[in-house]
């Protein structure tokens, strides 16, 4: 299935290789459904500190086109630096830019919670605008001038 | 062209340029105490205003009930604040299963 998902795992599928699992806490970007293959994890990364404590943990996780970020902190501001970065095109993925969005959630006998959610999307400035604003720019730029002529 | 042409069109232009579109808020919910335009589904819950994904069985998924349509880049951000308590832990996915 065509996807890109960023897993916080606190169970180690793979304690004595660790190929499938990193560890038993890690965060990681994965594609096309999660498997435990070798290279299933794209990125990896341990935190210092427990997925697993009960406490609220914060996560972001943007892309830009070309580089998927993931931060991730105890308090609800973000990091200046992400503790994820992964360069892939999301367009040899996925077929058009319609997605659905979401959260899974599997335990042995544990909560997954999810306190609050917030998904934004930064449009491209549409090139026509763009050739306006161009001849805006220039319009004005050539009034300038004829004034600048006439004085 | 007109002076005033060229005045007009600078000011459709400026004009065209603030109003395009501005980064999206698509989702926000800021609790889960509603959960209108998700789906919930078996296997996941809500207790005390927030998603609860494995409530009722040990896997369980919520997904945004529409598609989103990213820009052609794909361009897109997401926050949000969870817990876990245990293993195995959670995932924050965007796929394109015709399922939904």
């Amino acid at each position: 299935m065509p996807s890109i998902a960023v897993e916080f795992d606190t169970y180690d599928n793979d304690p004595t290789n660790h190929i499938a699992d990193p560890s038993g806490n890690h965060l990681a970007i994965v594609k096309n459904g999660y498997n435990l293959g070798s290279g299933a994890h794209l990125a990896s990364y341990n935190p210092s500190y427990s997925l697993k404590s009960g406490s609220p943990l914060s996560a972001w996780v943007e892309y830009n086109g070309s580089t998927l970020r993931v931060y991730l902190n105890t308090t609800s501001t973000k990091p200046a630096d992400p503790i994820l970065t992964y360069s892939l095109a999301l367009s040899s993925i996925f077929t058009g830019t319609s997605l659905y969005a979401g959260f899974t959630g599997g335990d042995g006998n544990a909560d997954q919670f999810i306190h609050s959610w917030t998904l934004d999307t930064n449009p491209v400035p549409l090139p026509g605008a763009l050739l306006l604003f161009g001849t805006g720019l220039v319009g004005l730029g050539a009034v300038g001038l004829r004034r600048r002529k006439r004085s | 062209m007109s002076k005033t042409l060229i005045i007009l069109i600078s000011l459709v232009a400026l004009i065209l340029v603030t109003v395009s579109p501005a980064p999206a808020d698509i989702i926000n919910y800021s609790n889960f105490s509603s959960t209108n335009g998700l789906e919930i589904n078996p296997g996941a819950g809500v207790t005390d205003g927030k998603l609860d994904l494995t409530k009722t069985s040990n896997a369980g998924s919520v997904f945004y009930n529409s598609t989103l349509t990213l820009p052609t880049n794909y361009a897109f951000a997401t926050t949000f604040t969870f817990s876990i308590t245990g293993s195995d832990g959670l995932i924050f996915c965007l796929h394109q299963d015709a399922i939904g």
